[in-house]
């Protein structure tokens, strides 16, 4: 093999190489906003009960028992 | 450039792997460190890469002591300081350019290269090197596929990517057959003198020092017994450096290669004496 | 090498525990059709236990609706594509974040690579808490907190699947050779280099085997966690089923859609480790 089509070989290879590396993540983070609105992410905020969890967590403090399920 | 030991020590547990080693080295030269296994020769060198971390000592270089140095600056130092190691120490699964481009690890980014991203020059340069060294036929193959003295010569152009100041050689021909091992050991001594780098390289067999080094450190229960020139390295005061008896003979210097392989250890005396 | 008996005992406990889920998805699947025909039975006439010996009627008449409305199936199961699609999607995600989570902590986990080696005990049991919680727990939490829906059953299983990953992950890393590591040590490459190029190229083939068998089992953790409530298709059938008689035949879609989907995902993750495996001759499984 002549140094020209190593050269060539390599700097292919390499080329090869970034595109991977830069579509994978790529196509995670698209997978990703994907369900951020498919799961309805934004409007997760406004429906989370935060006292509920405030009230769980005073159950693991207190023995008067809030939450029965 | 002006490297400075000063009584360099390293405790494990209750042994003195290396005790108190002091040495200057005022030029660029080629140096071997010999000694019986257990001696401390790779304690010593894997200190000065910084690799092991030094219990007491300094390490002046240009007057600033690597020793001390920390978390990015010592990184910086180490890839001033390039080691070469008796099993190669590549990275198998990928393919031998990229190894040779992580001796640039320090002085890129870290998010490119983690994204394979070189520059065009930095890739170029990679196969000059290996071109150097006679291996750009193997450039996109994968590092494992290689024989051992290929491997070798790839892990030494990764050590010329760093450009660095020092190359630390560990035992650098120990795992390969005698042809490679003088292919290994040119190549050394050829950077040396092309390039003016200073190299320093543990050794197992005293002729492989005498013929190639301009210095010769010997060292014996972790202390610098011997510093001086290969004509200054008679027989008898080899005897003192590896601790042998009357019956003591130059052949059975070697630390990695047992008993069953005496045809190839002469077969290797032979090969680089003539 | 001991660590490959080590790593297949691993990988026969995983299959243990993907047969518990199937066997508890199949379960609670039985149950809820029982409790529904029960449901229907006594609005329609008698009593359950009166009507025992009918028992065995019910499959008969169960296939007999089936075949009686066959040609409303296929219309079923596809406006229950969504609802799966979302199922599929909780697992997905919460695999993902086990992988890069799990590698993570692993990487934390393991002496000699660890950046901080006296915090190696704390990440360690970090890992061995979130693995011990199983998932219906953490997900009734959340759903508690965060209302219905697929979120808080994909941080339930996310949360689970790091733990048991970051354990699996960390073995394999342990076994990993340390020569590279040392070779870019050598170079001045700070932990995130070293551990890219160094580590995950050498157990990469191992974690992606592992994470894939983890999505496996978090298909079936996801179709479970519906049940409870937490979306997907699993809450479809638990509608289908408690809103009174005669949807039979969309549990039968639901039945199907959800069986082919864990058989094909299985088959095509199977043979993926296969190859896997088999480019990977040292690498072993
Ligand atoms: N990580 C370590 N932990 C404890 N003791 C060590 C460690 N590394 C080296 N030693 C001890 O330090 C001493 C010197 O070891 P070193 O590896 O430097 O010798 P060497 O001259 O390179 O020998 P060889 O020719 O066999 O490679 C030995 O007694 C060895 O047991
Ligand atoms: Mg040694």
């Amino acid at each position: 093999m002549a140094m020209a089509e190593i050269n060539q070989a390599v700097h292919a290879g390499f080329s090869r190489k970034r595109a991977f590396s830069l579509a994978v993540p790529a196509a995670v983070l698209a997978y990703l906003i994907y369900v951020a609105i498919a799961f309805d992410l934004a409007g997760l905020a406004a429906r989370a009960r935060w006292d509920n969890g405030a009230l769980l967590l005073q159950d693991f403090w207190s023995y008067k028992t809030h939450v029965t399920r | 450039m002006r490297i400075e030991a000063q009584n360099i020590t390293r405790i494990f547990g209750s042994t003195r792997a290396v005790d108190a080693a002091s040495f200057t080295i005022d030029r660029p030269m080629m140096i071997g460190i010999i000694g019986s296994s257990g001696a401390g020769k790779s304690t010593l060198l894997r200190m000065l890469n910084r690799l092991t971390d030094a219990s007491d000592g300094q390490l002046l270089v240009d007057g600033r002591d690597v020793l001390a140095l920390r978390g990015g600056e010592k990184r910086s130092w180490q890839s001033d300081c390039a080691m070469i190691f008796q099993q190669f120490n590549l990275v198998g699964r990928l393919d031998v350019v990229s190894n040779v481009l992580h001796g640039l690890l320090n002085k890129r980014g870290t998010l490119s290269t983690l994204f394979n991203i070189w520059s065009r020059a930095d890739i170029d340069r990679a196969i000059a090197i290996l071109d150097r060294l006679g291996i750009a036929e193997q450039a996109t193959k994968r590092a494992e596929a290689l024989s051992g003295g290929q491997q070798q010569r790839v892990a030494i152009a990764r050590a010329l990517m760093q450009d660095p100041k020092i190359i630390l050689a560990d035992e650098p021909i120990a795992s390969l057959d005698p042809m490679n091992a003088q292919v290994v050991m040119d190549t050394l001594r050829a950077i040396h003198d092309e390039d003016g780098r200073t190299v320093i390289c543990n050794l197992h067999t005293l002729d492989t020092a005498r013929r190639y080094c301009d210095r010769v450190i010997g060292m014996r229960k972790g202390r610098i017994v011997f510093d001086g020139t290969p004509e200054q390295l008679t027989t008898g005061v080899a005897r003192d450096i590896y601790g042998a008896g009357v019956d003591f003979s130059e052949t059975a210097t070697s630390t990695a290669i047992g008993g069953d392989t005496g045809g190839d250890r002469e077969y290797a005396e032979q090969m680089l004496t003539d | 090498m001991t660590d490959i008996a080590q790593i297949s005992a691993d990988y026969r406990g995983i299959a243990g525990r993907k047969r518990l889920y199937s066997f508890l998805l199949w379960g609670i699947f039985a149950a809820l059709m029982i409790s529904g025909l029960r449901l229907a039975n006594d609005r329609n006439a008698g009593g359950f236990w009166d009507g025992l010996p009918q028992i065995f009627a019910f499959p008969s008449e169960l296939i007999g609706e089936a075949i009686e409305k066959a040609g409303a199936l296929p219309g079923h199961m596809l406006s229950y594509l969504p609802a799966l699609i979302e199922t599929l999607n909780i697992a997905a995600v919460a695999t993902l974040i086990g992988v890069i989570g799990g590698g993570f902590m692993a990487l934390l986990a393991t002496p000699g690579l660890a950046p901080w080696p006296r915090l190696v005990p704390l990440f360690r049991r970090m890992l061995d808490i979130a693995r011990a919680i199983p998932e219906l727990v953490i997900a009734l939490v959340f759903i508690f907190v965060l209302g219905g829906g697929p979120v808080p059953a994909t941080l339930a299983i996310a949360f689970h699947a790091i733990g048991a990953l970051g354990k699996l992950f960390s073995e394999v890393a342990e076994n990993a050779s340390p020569k590279p590591v040392e070779g870019l040590e050598s170079v001045g490459a700070n932990w995130i280099q070293r551990m890219w190029f160094g580590v995950l190229q050498q157990v990469g083939p191992n974690w992606i085997s592992y994470a894939m068998l983890r999505f496996e089992i978090n298909i079936r953790a996801s179709a479970i966690l519906g049940f409870v409530g937490a979306g997907g298709i699993g809450y479809a059938l638990r509608n289908a089923i408690s809103w009174g008689q005669g949807r039979y035949d969309a549990a039968a879609a639901i039945f199907i859609l959800l069986f082919l989907t864990i058989v094909t995902f299985d088959q095509l993750s199977s043979m993926a480790r296969e190859r896997l495996v088999r480019g990977n001759a040292g690498g072993r499984i």
